[in-house]
């Protein structure tokens, strides 16, 4: 028999590691063809930190994405990112990544406001031009600029870092200001459980992520899809076998550690729910984990809602749904 | 990956003389969905390796006087694709459209698949439940033989009857009448593809125009060494009117046979024996649709 469920898994995540420093820096220079050189420490694992110390370089430079060049976890030039973990680069690294821009921008501004005879604090740098928001009509283009910057003998660059506002934490009550920044989200998850063999479906999923600013709202689309079939493999295909005797991985291979192929996937529907005034580069907050996490509640939750079980912990195999399925028809009838 | 020495034949004769020169020491390359990985991982070490890919003649799928003829080098996909495959053995394509991913299917072939007589085998179950004839071909000779003595005779590899110098050449069994006969296959597996199957049912069964079962078959790959055959459960079927409650009289006798089969393996014989229930109340309710006598709902 088919039984369908519907699930939904709430969270909240602390950004960043917990309770302890965890700086990451960026240098910054830009050339005088306008083109701009940022180096990171981010390792970009495919998740897009490097798109976006490009996009949150352009933004704050007033400059345009194609113009910006990243070297990133090169470890030999880079300087400390910290790791890609805990949700952090686009909090952590993209501020640093908007510091360095900003030591950088105090002679480009120095200089747009002795050429067009503005003060430095009426200039806006948007898209490639620099203009007096008093008056839009004084402006100079960036490589005018540039010029101007050449002339003068000046270069454009800048280091900078950021490290989150925490605080330790109390070894006695865990007490203190564990992150500074917090994301959260919701996930409406339906499942079709076949009760006479275990399978389960995943028909669909839709996910709900504050991510505060989007930053490339493709990639956090892209993001909160890989983290549903992360988390949707995580309850109904993969587990980690252990030997208990040698404590060794009985499965270390991806043919006997099953994770979903996109034949497995339910259809996502992820929604970018945008808020404002937190701390990250132009309010931007990680969804990595995120991302992750309220599918592994919505799956367990719809599978126990289609057949009336109470699992609470992960993987729930097909054997175990049928086993459930059969103990419940027994106490019922 | 051991050195060894490759050979690319273009005939079937050619095939033979090198198997027959190089008896033991031959491994032979179908698809080599299964080969390469042994060579990779030095669980097979042959001193030659004779590829099939560039034999034509053994790459076919057509009817020849009521008779489904299937050359050995015929991949998954193209069985998959094939439109009499499809409507006339609907056993055989859902047994192959299922097997691995598609590159695996691109590359695999039914006569590998069935040469390898892996435990898991989709397109081996399918054919065991069909009765197949194959066709074996040696310097020595021709034979043809059903499939059910060849898994169990013991030739060079003791996983079935084929001798060193021996190539399965064809695959071959009567068209089925689909007013009177009905196939079907199901695979359930750990997830949607690229998956070994956990139980790969398959089942045919033929009524007379009163809607008597005359013929029952009734197959479960990956439950033993090979597709194991539920022969109590198809002989309660032949000679009643069939029915979705006569068919799901079958289901304790197939219950305590797996139960019977599998004691030495109690960690997983209690999802086996309940999986196999669910599979095969798909199969049934497939083979009520496909005959137009019952539509099931699940």
């Amino acid at each position: 028999m088919k039984r369908r469920g519907t699930g939904v898994g709430c969270m909240f995540y602390g950004v960043g590691n917990t309770g302890l420093p965890n700086p990451a820096a960026a240098f910054v220079q830009v050339l005088p063809d306008t083109s701009v050189h940022v180096t990171v420490g981010a390792a970009d694992i495919g998740q897009g930190s490097s798109t976006m110390a490009a996009s949150v370089a352009a933004e704050t430079l007033g400059l345009n994405y194609e113009d910006i060049h990243v070297v990133w976890a090169d470890t030999m030039y880079a300087p400390e990112g910290g790791a890609t973990s805990a949700s952090r680069q686009t909090f952590i690294t993209g501020n640093a990544v908007k510091n360095a821009c900003q030591t950088a921008m105090g002679e480009l501004k120095r200089t747009a406001s002795e050429e067009l005879n503005v003060p430095e604090e009426d200039l806006v740098f948007r898209k490639r031009e620099i203009y007096s928001n008093k008056d839009a009509s004084v402006r100079m283009t960036y490589p005018e600029l540039m010029a101007a910057m050449g002339k003068k003998g000046r270069l454009a660059v800048g280091a900078g870092y950021y490290n989150p506002k925490t605080t330790y934490l109390s070894p006695v009550d865990m007490s203190g200001v564990p992150y500074e920044l917090y994301s959260y989200a919701t996930c409406i998850l339906e499942v079709e459980v076949d009760t006479d063999t275990g399978e389960v479906s995943l028909l669909k999923a839709v996910s709900a992520h504050d991510v505060g600013t989007p930053i490339g709202i493709k990639l956090v689309e892209g993001q909160i899809e890989g983290g549903t079939a992360m988390g949707t493999g995580f309850v109904i295909s993969e587990k980690i076998d252990v030997d208990p005797k040698t404590l060794a991985i009985k499965n270390p291979t991806l043919s006997k550690y099953i994770i979903e192929t996109s034949m497995d996937v339910p259809v996502v529907y992820p929604i970018v729910v945008s808020s404002e005034g937190e701390a990250g580069p132009f309010g931007a907050k990680g969804v990595g984990e995120p991302a992750l996490i309220p599918s592994i509640p919505a799956t367990i939750a719809a599978i126990n809602d289609a057949i009336g079980s109470s699992f609470t912990s992960t993987p729930i195999f097909p054997a175990d749904i049928v086993k459930a399925w059969k103990e419940q028809q027994k106490t019922q009838g | 990956m051991k050195p060894f020495d490759f050979y690319a034949p273009t005939t079937v004769d050619e095939a033979l003389e090198l198997m027959h020169k190089y008896q033991d020491s031959v491994s032979v390359i179908a698809g080599g969905t299964d080969l390469v990985l042994e060579l990779n991982e030095y669980k097979a070490t042959p001193a030659v390796v004779i590829d099939l890919k560039k034999i034509k003649e053994l790459n076919y799928i057509r009817v020849e006087d009521g008779v489904f003829r299937i050359g050995a080098m015929a991949t998954h996909a193209s069985l998959a694709a094939d439109q009499a495959v499809k409507e006339k053995v609907r056993i055989l394509h859902d047994a192959t459209r299922q097997v691995g991913s598609p590159q695996i299917r691109n590359l695999g072939t039914i006569g590998g698949n069935i040469a390898q007589s892996s435990v898991a085998g989709d397109g081996l179950a399918a054919c065991v439940t069909l009765n197949a004839d194959v066709t074996l071909r040696s310097v020595r000779g021709t034979r043809t033989m059903s499939i059910n003595d060849f898994l169990a005779g013991e030739g060079a590899q003791k996983r079935n009857i084929l001798a060193a110098d021996e190539l399965l050449t064809e695959i071959s069994f009567p068209v089925p009448d689909t007013k009177h006969t009905a196939t079907a296959f199901y695979k359930l597996a750990k997830r949607k593809s690229l998956a070994i199957s956990v139980i790969g049912g398959g089942m045919v069964v033929t009524v007379d125009d009163n809607g008597v079962c005359t013929h029952a078959s009734m197959r479960g790959g990956a439950l033993g060494r090979y597709p194991m055959h539920f022969a109590d459960c198809e002989a309660l079927l032949v000679g009643k009117k069939l029915s979705y409650a006569a068919m799901l009289e079958t289901l304790p006798i197939m219950h305590d046979q797996i139960l019977e089969a599998n004691r030495s393996r109690p960690w997983s014989v209690f999802y086996k024996k309940e999986g196999a229930q669910g599979v095969f109340k798909k199969l049934f309710a497939d083979i009520l649709g496909q005959l137009g006598i019952e539509e099931v709902q699940e």
